[in-house]
């Protein structure tokens, strides 16, 4: 951590980003989606395992919305929603060999927070009404809806699979990128929770 | 007023083909069969889950319907042209008459499942529920490979 700080550019300091429950709610998420995907797609029959972490990942969506609503400053929703003069202004300066320096979520990888945030809502929703019609894999709400929603749902639940693969994909893609392009370790501060970032934030 | 007679003479076999439609025959009947699968295993899955109460005379005969139902001969029921791709009845995809050695295999899983749960579904709730699982899983299996999602 210490070896990085006389680097450090004019304005820009290092301070405690990403809070405790923040750091372990993504690690925990992150462990609960690989997990429950790749059993979805390669698991045995018998989904039990899979619809636990599905239970789990309900429970850490309603935590991170409610940390969204009344979590500390860099956790919350307000805080990385963008207007889209903000969004294109960043955009346009993306390709800059140097760190964002950006104090939280910055304005593209909020729309990837929001954007993983609500495919994962709208799979964790699809897969309780879902009924594959094997009578022991069925969602626990599925005898709440008729079964043509069954169905639908449980289309929507494989092909949501997809977006989430995609939309990890991209997660990644951009941790490399601002790793060898913009030498910006977006990773060291998701788990220490300290970053190094602006002092203004609208600089 | 000929043409009208004419056009009437025509049309009445075309109706009368449609209604005794082959296609649509065949996957009514095929979906009839995974019917009275669906049905006993509902009656088992109903069990296991509480919804029902655990009959032990009930549950065998769930179980020795489903076996009795192993040894029907599907073979007509998938007559060529009723896949998914010919009818938006079906979902069955058409790929399931490309690779009937892997719908066998498939079968097969379902049929030692099925005797497996034959064996233990009246010797009480715990030992048919613990045979539930494979067999609800060799439903599963089949369907993830050749029914559109």
């Amino acid at each position: 951590m210490s070896d990085q700080t006389p680097k450090l550019p004019e304005g820009v300091e290092t301070v405690r980003l990403w809070d405790p429950a923040l750091r372990l709610f993504h690690w925990a998420l992150v462990v609960c989606v690989v997990t429950t995907w790749v059993l979805g797609r390669f698991g045995p029959n018998i989904m039990t395992l899979h619809f636990y972490l599905g239970y789990v990942v309900i429970g850490l969506l309603a935590f991170r919305i409610l940390w969204g609503l009344f979590g500390p400053a860099a956790a919350r929703f307000s805080h990385f929603l963008f207007g889209p003069r903000t969004t294109l202004a960043y955009v346009a300066k993306i390709a800059k060999r140097e760190p964002s320096y950006w104090p939280g979520h910055n304005p593209v990888g909020a729309l990837s927070v929001f954007a993983l945030l609500a495919i994962l809502i709208f799979q964790v929703t699809t897969g309780l009404f879902s009924d594959p019609e094997d009578y022991i894999n069925v969602g626990p709400l599925a005898g709440q809806v008729s079964s043509d929603m069954n169905r639908l749902a449980t289309g929507w639940h494989y092909r949501g699979g997809f977006v989430i693969l995609a939309l990890v994909a991209g997660h990644l893609g951009a941790i490399v990128f601002y790793k060898l392009w913009k030498r910006e370790d977006l990773i060291r501060p998701m788990i220490t929770g300290w970053k190094a970032v602006r002092k203004d934030r609208d600089a | 007023m000929r043409l009208a007679i004419l056009a009437a003479a025509f049309a009445i076999p075309t109706v009368a083909m449609a209604a005794d439609d082959p296609v649509s025959d065949t996957i009514a009947a095929r979906q009839g069969y995974y019917k009275l699968l669906g049905a006993n295993m509902g009656v088992l899955a109903g069990m296991a889950q509480g919804d029902i109460d655990y009959d032990s005379s009930s549950a065998q005969t769930a179980a020795d319907n489903m076996v009795v139902l192993t040894t029907y001969d599907l073979g007509h029921l998938y007559m060529p042209g009723t896949s998914a791709d010919d009818s938006d009845k079906s979902r069955a995809l058409a790929k399931i008459w490309g690779d009937f050695a892997g719908v066998q295999e498939k079968g097969g899983a379902f049929v030692e499942a099925a005797m497996a749960m034959q064996a233990v579904a009246g010797a009480g709730k715990g030992e048919m529920a613990g045979a539930l699982g494979a067999l609800g899983g060799s439903c599963k299996g089949c369907h993830d490979t050749y029914r559109v999602k």
